[in-house]
């Protein structure tokens, strides 16, 4: 349970007019508070982040110094994330008359038992200003009524926003001035965090909340304090050299799909396949390496473009390579109080390479938004002649960690890239893990996943046909 | 989106000025604002807050259970267990009367006991802290656990008997059988016989035998189960509020359990955030019963973990099926052996599934029969077209492999044996008016299959199916204001828009603006009794009933008219909103102003109200020709749906857009239920696939183009020729998309759904 402090009050904008949050609260997520307080337009229908129901629309920075809208699940944040934003819910953008994502819906019947509109109107409202007008703007709303066409033909039908826009003008407006409060920590810097772990040894890091936020809203775990993340400055750098890329660990990841695409495709391609538009735009490469999970999909992707992590604790920082990182199921080499401050890809390729190519590939039931059955990623280097000079093969989904074929990468080592060399590569894959049954996939078909994505990379990036 | 409508030629469409022409639902607006209001929305003076204890072992003895340390939490108001209750002496029959468990759970999901206090929160806490210990009993996971040798029997002495619940999905003739010999977890059988099956399999050219497995699926609604229920101290009654698709079903229920007279309980349905076939009261007698215990108000929301768990998803179901053909295209036989999984209670749609399975085609000789097993699941119900879309699975995949072995054309072959009108369906029973062929001939003349283009690794396949559709007795009121406001009254809710087709019949008998007519769903007590929405059934049985409303207060309408106007009343006609004589305009009255006469005047016969009845006799069929292209990862085994047309017969569509939304919707399911969607429970009965996550459905992403192709080929007994329209478009999806990877990879799934690891089998196993 959090202290209860009920001196200074956390303020947050909600459709312009200010509430404050009553310190006891902190960590109820933002759509039982307003449900509670009267704005039930929006809806829960599952409280896992899967549906989009709940989905409020969040001024956001984007990265530029530009202030956007961005629609987020309000099941999976926590009220003291909230603190010091502006929110908007469909109770909020019907002005003057209703606002042109409404009216589009309405012209094209996009709306049947209604459950799901709020939320679909809300990502819609996002999509409007950002311009996103494709299937990905909404493919985190759930809807089982219209079978999606007519939502699909009235988020295409959208026009620019005309420079009257109310709406423009609101993204212009100052954000809220932030307030500390007890409990839920909103730190600028990493010697703020550093301050408060030592005196919260207990608390917890939040960044996105995406993990987290699950915890909160099934109250599986109680939680004492929560160092938030999301505005410390050293985690937010991007830095891109020559020689490497690095990433604040506390960048969402939609901020990397748009500021950072086309320097990995690997990358690239995971991120698109990475849960949904909500999601992303909160879901960080440190709370994804933080987790540890081993479906998770980035470290994958990660480990075949052999990255590093820069670590951070009271006493300094550390750079380790990724594939030390992951100890155990769940377990890692962060200690009490550190943190990942960024992730760091190298560039630059060794002097006989000539050709890298490199990429991902996720299977699940339903391809995006979905648990990976396998999540895998190569990267390989060829010299002129198109042999291998080094070759990387990671997977997710495969052991109690996300890990690479290491046995199999030293012997593709110096051997052309050719058939025969993925006939051998094939026939040792199907023995290198030993991957697990479960209702997802059977052990079986997750080992010859394991070979036939590789597979799919050779015939991808090679002259020979399949 | 392309979409089109097309009329028979031989179609008596009736001349129309509101009907038959796209319009917008008319309660879209206050969806589309975020107001329309949801039971979870719902908030009465004392609310207090409910949660269930759901067990969490799928069979077991409830040795004790302890609520110390939760009674100790700020808030909570009363822990109940079944003991505590008013039904504490009533058997338990069915999901919806195991309202607490009593000494034993029968399924994972199972409630043991009601948390109440006075915020959801406080329940929440409390409910984490009830301490129930369980000795847990063998579980029966599956139809092969419980139909092993010594396999444990879950009903001992026998399924206990309950009320007959009535659920209208489909008129099926119920045929009494008596089982015989030891209890056992089989424990129905029903049989469909025709002809000398022997004799046809042996005279046949070539025969197809193929085991069809199909996974237990569920409706997937956004809004979970919930109500309000608030007990009513001076009639001894109760109100419910609640999102059902049968409020009346539901005041029975609850009436019944609770043994109060029906009239004293009240349900009020609130706007239905879909139902799919689920919402027929599976929570409500649990709300009821703990209020009317505790005598206070209580709401109950699932959470969607809950609502996965404990509620009635459609069977796992399977389906041996043989069928046997001649060169000469003629289908000689039909074999099948129907298998389903009820759960642990019966199951209500085993016999109309076996039914549907043999009456598409007309087949000389047929042996169907349907072996219903109790296993340690929650009860098996209804989704959308219970029974059609599995069967179709079976025999449309069956019957394209027996083309393909025969080497016909696979829509030759289908129009030389498809049924019509009249035809016998399984039971002898002949089809009313239905045109499969019709559907199938279209499709067959579409470009898309005509002139197919196809990549690697693409395949285009198709099915045609038929629902029966149901139809209930039902009644309406219509009235007319003062202002010119037509008010009709009915007791059906609204789960798909279907409010605004009813608006249209309304407003084109009385010739005005369907804008100036209100629908109102009345609750139990003031609306006219409706059937539940299901079974396609709404349009098609209350629009009759409108229908008969409109035209009883159109009599009056014009009889006063005519007496104001000192005409005959065989010359006044209806236009824009007033009466008038036939082609005098300047005689026009309002009738706004005639309501205000029919209200004030003395000499008048009284306010302009009018009633109207509908019992229709025979069902309109709908059916449906599904074309579907694909592509097959056969590395992976994943499968991408590229291109659609579904073709139905619709009677006559009295809101085409409603229509268009209903085929769409009915599509997308499909795909859903063909490719990805699987309610899985593991060998200890725990449900694996119990958030979105994991039971996956699809999403705008994984949705194709398609085009739906509305016939408007009139049923004979309709009002305005119009036909059930919500269930056909689920039922052929998944064959078709079956078929269609049949087409691309060479290979026959016979796995539902259709999922990477399933595909990728088949394709390393048959090929
Ligand atoms: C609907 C849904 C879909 C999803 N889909 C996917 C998917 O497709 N693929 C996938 O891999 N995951 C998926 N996830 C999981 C989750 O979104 C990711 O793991 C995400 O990257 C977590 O980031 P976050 O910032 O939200 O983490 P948080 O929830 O804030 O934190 C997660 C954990 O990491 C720790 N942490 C956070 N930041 C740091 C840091 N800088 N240093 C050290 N520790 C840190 C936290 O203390 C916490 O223990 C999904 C989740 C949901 C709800
Ligand atoms: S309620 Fe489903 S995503 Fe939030
Ligand atoms: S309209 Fe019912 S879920 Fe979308």
């Amino acid at each position: 349970m959090l202290d209860c402090y009920m001196s200074s009050q956390l303020r947050f904008l909600l459709n312009q007019e200010e509430h404050f949050i009553d310190q006891t609260n902190l960590t109820n997520t933002l759509l039982e508070y307003l449900r509670e307080h009267g704005s039930v337009g929006t809806k829960e229908g599952c409280g896992d982040g899967d549906c989009g129901a709940c989905t409020v629309v969040i001024v956001g920075n984007d990265g530029k110094g530009n202030t956007h809208y961005q629609a987020m699940n309000s099941c999976l944040i926590p009220l003291g994330s909230v603190a010091g934003k502006s929110v908007l819910t469909v109770e909020g953008i019907a002005k003057e008359g209703l606002h042109p994502v409404q009216e589009a819906m309405i012209k094209t019947g996009g709306s049947q038992c209604g459950y799901c509109t709020p939320g679909f109107i809300m990502s819609m409202f996002a999509a409007y200003y950002s311009g996103e007008k494709t299937d990905l703007a909404v493919e985190g709303n759930l809807c089982r009524c219209t079978g999606y066409l007519p939502i699909r033909e009235a988020l295409q039908s959208l026009s620019e926003p005309s420079p009257a826009d109310p709406f423009l003008d609101l993204l212009k407006q100052p954000l809220l001035k932030q307030q500390e409060s007890e409990g839920f920590y909103h730190p600028e810097t990493l010697a703020e965090v550093f301050d408060l772990t030592k005196n919260h040894p207990e608390a917890h890091f939040i960044a996105g909340g995406t993990d987290l936020g699950l915890e909160l809203s099934n109250k599986t775990r109680t939680f004492t304090d929560f160092i938030s993340l999301e505005r410390v400055a050293e985690l937010k750098l991007i830095r891109n050299d020559s020689d490497a890329l690095e990433i604040g660990a506390g960048i969402p990841l939609s901020q990397i799909e748009t500021k950072l695409h086309g320097l990995f495709p690997a990358l690239d391609e995971m991120i698109h396949w990475f849960a949904a538009r909500q999601i992303r735009n909160r879901a960080t490469l440190g709370g994804n390496l933080g987790t540890a999970s081993p479906i998770g999909d980035l470290a994958p992707v990660l480990l075949a473009l052999d990255a590093s992590l820069k670590l951070a604790d009271a006493s300094g920082e550390r750079v380790i390579p990724l594939a030390t990182y992951f100890t155990g199921y769940r377990q890692t080499l962060l200690k009490p109080g550190e943190l990942i401050v960024s992730v760091i890809i190298p560039k630059t390729l060794s002097e006989n390479v000539s050709t890298r190519h490199s990429f991902s590939y996720k299977v699940g039931k339903r391809g995006t938004d979905d648990i990976s059955i396998v999540a895998a990623a190569f990267c390989v280097d060829l010299d002129e002649q198109q042999n291998i000079v080094k070759a990387r093969l990671a997977y997710g989904g495969v052991a109690a960690t996300p890990i690479r074929a290491l046995e199999l990468e030293t012997y593709l080592t110096g051997k052309p890239w050719n058939l025969e060399t993925l006939k051998e590569a094939k026939r040792q894959l199907a023995e290198t893990f030993t991957p697990l049954s479960d209702f997802r996939g059977s052990a079986n078909y997750r080992n010859k996943l394991i070979a036939n994505l590789f597979e799919k990379f050779f015939f991808q990036f090679s002259e020979v046909s399949a | 989106m392309a979409s089109a409508s097309i009329d028979k030629p031989n179609a008596d469409k009736p001349d129309t000025k509101y009907l038959g022409k796209p319009r917008k639902i008319i309660d879209g607006l206050e969806k589309i604002a975020g107001r329309a209001r949801y039971v979870a929305d719902v908030v009465v003076p004392g609310l207090l807050h409910l949660r269930p204890v759901l067990s969490t072992v799928a069979h077991a003895k409830i040795v004790s259970i302890d609520k110390s340390e939760a009674e100790k939490v700020p808030g909570v108001v009363a822990i109940l267990t079944a003991a505590d209750l008013v039904t504490r002496d009533r058997t338990i029959t069915s999901r919806s009367d195991a309202i607490l468990a009593k000494g034993k759970v029968l399924f994972v999901g199972q409630p043991v006991v009601a948390v109440v206090a006075e915020t959801e929160a406080a329940a929440e806490d409390a409910a984490e802290l009830v301490a129930i210990e369980y000795e847990e009993l063998p579980v029966n996971s599956s139809v092969e656990a419980a139909s092993a040798e010594g396999a444990h029997v879950t009903w001992p002495e026998g399924l206990p008997k309950g009320e007959l619940e009535v659920i209208s999905h489909a008129e099926v003739e119920e045929k009494e059988e008596v089982e015989t010999g030891p209890i056992t977890n089989h424990y129905k059988t029903s049989n469909f016989n025709r002809g000398d099956v022997d004799a046809g399999f042996a005279e046949a050219d070539a025969i197809v035998e193929t085991t069809f497995n199909i996974a237990s699926q569920y409706q997937g609604y956004m809004e979970t189960h919930g109500c309000v229920v608030e007990p009513d101290a001076l009639k001894g009654g109760l109100t419910i509020y609640t999102t059902t698709q049968a409020q009346f079903g539901v005041r029975n229920k609850v009436a019944d359990i609770l043994k109060l007279k029906r009239s004293n309980v009240k349900v009020t349905a609130m706007t239905v955030g879909g139902g799919f076939g689920s919402k027929y009261g599976t929570i409500e007698p649990l709300a009821a019963t703990v209020a009317y215990t505790i005598n206070r108000p209580v709401k109950l929301i699932l959470q969607r973990g809950e609502d996965l768990k404990t509620t009635t998803p459609a069977p796992p179901t399977q389906i041996k099926l043989k069928l046997g053909g001649k060169k000469d295209g003629s289908i000689t036989a039909l074999k099948a052996d129907i298998v389903l999984d009820a759960g642990a209670f019966a199951f209500e749609f085993g016999q109309l599934t076996g039914l549907l399975l043999g009456s598409n085609y007309k087949y000389p000789a047929l042996d169907i029969e349907v072996i219903e097993y109790i296993t340690n699941k929650t009860e098996m119900g209804a989704y959308r077209a219970p029974g059609a879309y599995q069967s179709t699975f079976a025999v449309e995949s069956s019957i394209d492999d027996l083309a393909r072995k025969l080497n016909l054309d696979p829509v030759e072959f289908r129009m030389k044996n498809l049924s019509g009108t009249d035809d016998p369906m399984a039971n002898g029973s002949p089809w009313p008016s239905l045109n499969i062929k019709e559907c199938l001939k279209q499709m067959s003349e579409h470009p898309k299959w005509k002139n197919q283009s196809k990549e690697e690794g693409e395949g285009i396949g198709f099915a045609v199916s038929a629902w029966p559709c149901a139809l209930s007795p039902s009644a309406s009121t219509c009235r007319i204001d003062g202002d010119g406001t037509v008010k009709v009254v009915v007791g059906s809710t609204d789960i798909s828009g279907v409010s605004s087709s009813l608006v249209l019949v309304a407003a084109e008998i009385l010739g005005i603006s369907p804008n100036e007519v209100e629908l109102i769903q009345g609750n139990t007590d003031v609306g006219p009794y409706a059937p539940g929405s299901g079974g396609s059934q709404v349009t098609y049985s209350v629009s009759g009933a409108v229908a008969a409303a409109a035209e009883d207060v159109k009599i009056k309408l014009l009889e006063l008219a005519a007496d104001q106007l000192e005409a005959r009343v065989e010359d006044i006609e209806l236009l824009n909103g007033a009466a008038q004589v036939k082609g005098v305009p300047s005689s026009a009255i309002k009738i706004g102003k005639l309501a205000q006469i029919a209200e004030s005047s003395r000499s008048a016969p009284g306010p302009l109200i009018g009633e109207g009845r509908s019992s229709i006799k025979q069902n309109a069929p709908g059916s449906v020709a599904h074309m579907v292209k694909v592509k097959v990862d056969k590395d992976t085994g994943h499968v991408k749906v590229l291109d659609y047309v579904a073709i139905q017969d619709v009677g006559y569509a009295l809101n085409p857009m409603l229509v268009e939304g209903q085929i769409h919707g009915g599509v997308v399911q499909g795909i859903g239920m063909g490719i990805f969607e699987a309610h899985v429970y593991d060998s200890f009965g725990q449900l694996q696939s119990a958030s979105f996550m994991d039971y996956a459905l699809p999403r705008t992403v994984d949705v194709p183009n398609i085009e739906a192709i509305q016939l408007n080929m009139p049923s004979p007994e309709g009002p305005f020729g119009a036909r059930g329209v919500g269930e056909p478009p689920i039922t052929a999806g998944a064959a078709a998309i079956g078929n269609a990877i049949r087409d691309a990879v060479g290979v026959r799934v016979t796995e539902m759904p259709m999922r990477p690891p399933v595909v990728w089998k088949a394709i390393n196993e048959q090929s």
